[in-house]
């Protein structure tokens, strides 16, 4: 009986859990399309989401490409084609790759942030301030650094592309022998403008769904975490978790809905 | 002003208000007060409509806070100022643009016309020359000063006060409460003032509640309260251990 209960209990939290956050993202949505719009929290949101991401993805970008130009060139070593490794490549990176380590450093970066620094507000009762001034806490908390997360996260995608290929070319290039010609005509046949389009779309869905959890997990860090350093810190942990997660299932329903 | 009718709030395994009634009278200063964890800042936020009651509700000039949402529920937000306990200053602006916030927000007042204003509300508060000074940078008193100054700069009809001097030396405490009095005097809002400094709180209020097992115990004035034959109220007034309070 005890169990049965369990179940019911759990399933109940589950769902209204769901719930909640199905509401948040709407709040989050009517936010988006009703004026005032805080451009300057959304630059200062976009430098921290987007600049301040810039060096950890291009040294992954360049590292990944690098990789990827070494074990390409192996595999299609064993059926003499190597000359295809460009194309290998390319479509890899900004097919899969790309959307996919762009949205995940960035999650491990700014959305373990992006919780903490709305968990301690609401913790420090900042954001019960914002509601007694009459102020939508959703709109001058959550909003900036949604909207800088749908723009910056493409961008960073974009550079994330070209320096793995950049990596690509310079393995396969100077240290594998590859032929330079070689490398580049096969980028330029193969990859049609439909693989940049459905990898800028990962990673919008990427960027919707890392700041959404992120700013879920901090906002309602008490209800669902508990109180203080250590709510926080799972609430932290969770928004990285569940983003990272949640990433790599929906890029594969993504994906096979694309191709 | 505000009435409380049969106000009733749990959470889980703590049922916290038990049906408590309470009428706080306009332009005056009442203190909530009461064993800690009895739940006076739940009230405070169910005044304030951060909290929705489980049954009963909070009227404010008419309007039940429960029954309202979005905007209508911002409007009469819009009455209210609040300080809390632990000043809840946006840690990410300096002191001058947390008192400047919600004039930026709410209002259409030019950059120079909220300097003034702003400027003019700090040194209300007995703070000067520290603007650019973030909240991590204050000490406690300088915080709830900051935060006094923010709750005040919409000129609020009224004001609630969440234990404004806790945490703060005997010295300080007695100039937040003077500054509190003060301003109150000259401005002549209605304060909701939950505090644990007693005797002290009574010098400067007008009315006391005491808040006892989810319920109001007793209201009056505070001279009414320390002649008060209650034997609830005689030991709280002298943090006694032997009486009807249970310590533990």
């Amino acid at each position: 009986m005890q169990a049965i209960q369990n179940l019911g209990a759990g399933t109940l939290f589950f769902v209204q859990k769901m719930g909640t956050r199905v509401v948040f993202l709407i709040e989050m949505f009517c936010c988006f399309c009703s004026p005032p719009f805080q451009f300057k929290a959304i630059i200062k949101q976009i430098h921290f989401i987007g600049v301040r991401s810039l060096a950890i993805i291009l040294l992954t970008a360049g590292f990944t490409g690098m990789v990827l130009a070494m074990q390409g060139f192996y595999t299609l070593q064993k059926f003499g084609s190597e000359g295809l490794l460009g194309s290998a490549v390319a479509l890899t990176i900004i097919r899969e790759l790309g959307p996919v380590l762009a949205a995940l450093m960035v999650t491990g970066r700014a959305g373990s942030a992006i919780a903490a620094e709305i968990g301690i507000m609401r913790i420090s009762e900042q954001l019960d301030a914002l509601d007694t001034m009459a102020l939508n806490p959703i709109r001058y908390v959550v909003m900036p650094k949604a909207i800088a997360a749908l723009i910056a996260l493409p961008l960073l995608t974009g550079i994330f592309d070209v320096v793995g290929i950049m990596g690509g070319y310079l393995v396969a290039v100077k240290m594998l022998g590859v032929s330079a010609g070689a490398f580049i005509s096969g980028i330029e046949t193969s990859v049609v403008w439909d693989d940049i389009f459905s990898g800028m779309i990962k990673s919008v869905c990427f960027a919707l769904l890392m700041v959404w959890i992120s700013c879920f997990e901090g906002y309602f860090v008490e209800t669902y975490h508990g109180y203080g350093a250590e709510g926080v810190s799972l609430a932290t942990t969770n928004a990285v978790v569940l983003s990272s997660v949640n990433i790599l299932i929906w890029d594969y329903f993504i994906t096979t809905v694309m191709f | 002003m505000i009435n409380i009718v049969n106000l009733k709030k749990s959470f889980p395994g703590q049922e916290v208000l038990q049906g408590l009634n309470l009428s706080i009278v306009k332009n005056k200063i009442t203190a909530i007060v009461g064993r800690s964890g009895c739940g006076k800042s739940v009230l405070l936020k169910l005044i304030i409509g951060l909290l929705k009651p489980d049954a009963g509700e909070v009227r404010v000039n008419g309007d039940v806070l429960s029954n309202l949402e979005g905007s209508q529920l911002n409007e009469i937000r819009k009455k209210f100022g609040m300080l809390f306990q632990g000043a809840a200053l946006l840690d990410s602006m300096d002191v001058f643009n947390n008192v400047a916030f919600p004039l930026r927000e709410k209002t259409r007042l030019s950059q120079d016309e909220i300097k003034i204003r702003v400027e003019q509300e700090l040194k209300n508060v007995g703070i000067v020359g520290m603007n650019d000074k973030y909240p991590s940078q204050l000490s406690g008193g300088m915080k709830k000063r900051v935060g006094l100054a923010r709750a005040l700069i919409m000129e609020p009809e009224i004001v609630l006060f969440d234990e404004p001097t806790t945490g703060l030396d005997p010295i300080m405490k007695t100039a937040i409460h003077q500054l509190i009095f003060d301003t109150q005097r000259r401005v002549g809002f209605t304060a909701v003032l939950v505090s644990h400094d007693i005797p002290d709180v009574f010098e400067i209020v007008d009315y006391v509640a005491m808040m006892y097992e989810g319920r109001i115990l007793e209201s009056g004035t505070p001279q009414d309260f320390q002649n008060s034959k209650d034997p609830v109220i005689q030991q709280f007034l002298k943090g006694s251990l032997e009486g009807p309070i249970n310590v533990n």
